[in-house]
């Protein structure tokens, strides 16, 4: 590619093409892993939240559900490490990709074992690419050499060599996520919230997103609503502080804007608040994650499980209590809400608004 | 002058498309003329074709994932940046291709 050189820019490292890859399997991840989970999610409404436990007794439409959910949900670590490998070296990855994330399943390394399975199989191929080979050979090579090898390869390493580390610690991971209580549950979770509250799908909300969905992959579904009920909070907090500050404090661009937030809050969607944010850095960022930790925490606290990573509003009623979630939701957009209507300063004397429309609604 | 983006965000239905309002909007105010493809969670929208690229005067790719065909760019001087700075500055971001292309 002619590629221009960015002056003031770092160059794209070996770092940056890591973080890209693993980013592109997420991308692919996310269908997968929200299709899976609200399909189980619609399976538990219908036959009971324990139906997992009584699939052998029953036979019911719920059960049929639950079993195509399961199905799809049972590809999400294949997927990530499928794509990050078609990431890094194209599409000879996807194949020996896939291997290494069934095989983290059978390993116990579940999600963090999917990923560096790709993270290997990517580089890999991408050696596997640079040995020479006679021409009338070189056909051969993407369809059986690099799928052999390549397997077997990355295959033998992750059983004999990393998956030993990763599948311990898996464990540790589990036993620390299962032995918390009280006061360190409820810091978990306001640590995830105010993450995911900081920057709004920048990359501090999105490693806290990451380590959260990866926990939803194996298993773990009481971070997952942390973090969806700590992300609601922030757009629909900041449309409450347009109201609550009224004209004297925000401009009629913004106050317009804001019931769209009512709309994107609904739906999860935080990036809304990214005008707001890049206007008034500080006060937004302090407002939003306190209100992001208080429902992270409590959340976390109450056990609420949400198998579902997105879908916002339309998931509630799938998660195990949804009362308390709308609950957590309404208490943090408020101490959001409240606290950004006294943090903001009144717009100066004879304000003109700037245009600020919103290019999402 | 004509130019081409590429917009693209790991979850694909919010910074894909505000980067590509912004993209859009910048160069229009620099009076160019301008076509965005995104490639968001629908898969690829408003796809730039070869007629566009054999048009086109440079490229602007704003994206964080490993895009689709990037391959197709060859041809056309390409500026790299990551989606969030498209939703932030989009107009400096246009502003560099064209200082670079000149």
């Amino acid at each position: 590619m002619a590629e221009i050189k960015r002056k003031s820019k770092s160059k794209k490292n070996q770092f940056m093409f890591l973080k890209d890859s693993i980013m592109t399997g997420i991308s692919y991840m996310i269908p997968v892993i929200v299709g899976g989970g609200v399909l189980q999610a619609i399976a538990k409404m219908l036959g009971g939240y324990d139906i997992a436990t009584r699939m052998t007794d029953i036979d019911s439409l719920a059960k049929v559900i639950m079993l195509i959910g399961q199905a799809l949900m049972g590809f999400t670590v294949p997927a990530i490490a499928a794509f990050i490998a078609y990431a890094m070296a194209d599409k000879p990855g996807i194949a020996p990709g896939l291997a290494m994330g069934a095989i983290a399943t059978t390993l116990n390394t579940g999600f963090v074992g999917g990923l560096v399975g790709g993270i290997l199989v990517g580089y890999l191929v991408i050696a596997a690419k640079k040995i020479k080979v006679p021409k009338a050979l070189s056909g051969i090579m993407p369809i059986l050499v690099i799928p052999t090898l390549v397997t077997l390869a990355a295959g033998l390493i992750m059983y004999y060599i990393l998956g030993i580390p990763i599948s311990a610690f898996m464990k540790l991971l589990t036993g620390f996520l299962t032995s918390l209580n009280g006061g360190s549950k409820f810091l978990f979770g306001a640590v995830i919230g105010a993450m995911i509250c900081a920057d709004h799908g920048g990359p501090i909300n999105k490693t806290a997103a990451l380590f959260v969905n990866g926990l939803n992959a194996d298993g773990f579904f009481i971070p997952t609503s942390a973090k969806m009920c700590a992300g609601m909070t922030a757009p629909m907090g900041i449309a409450l502080a347009t109201f609550l500050g009224g004209k004297k404090k925000f401009s009629d661009g913004e106050r317009e804007q804001a019931k769209s937030l009512v709309l994107l809050s609904a739906c999860y969607v935080q990036e809304g608040v990214i005008p707001f944010l890049l206007k008034d850095p500080v006060r937004v960022c302090a407002s939003c994650m306190t209100g992001g930790a208080i429902t992270g925490g409590l959340c976390m606290m109450a056990g609420l499980e949400s198998p579902a990573v997105h879908g916002g509003a339309f998931v509630i009623a799938m998660t195990s209590n949804p009362l308390l979630f709308i609950g957590f939701w309404a208490l943090g957009a408020c101490i959001t809400g409240v606290l950004y209507a006294i943090l903001r300063r009144p717009l100066p004397e004879g304000y003109i608004d700037e245009d600020m429309s919103s290019p999402l609604i | 002058m004509y130019i081409v983006c590429v917009t693209s965000c790991p979850v694909g239905i919010a910074h894909t498309y505000m980067a590509a309002a912004n993209l859009e909007k910048a160069a229009k105010a620099k009076g160019l003329e301008v076509k965005v493809e995104t490639q968001g969670a629908q898969g690829v929208e408003n796809e730039i074709t070869k007629e566009d690229i054999k048009r086109a005067d440079g490229c602007i790719i704003a994206s964080d994932i490993r895009i689709k065909n990037s391959g197709r760019f060859e041809p056309i001087p390409t500026l790299n940046v990551s989606v969030s700075e498209a939703v932030k500055d989009a107009k400096s971001i246009v502003e560099e291709l064209l200082e670079a292309i000149e």
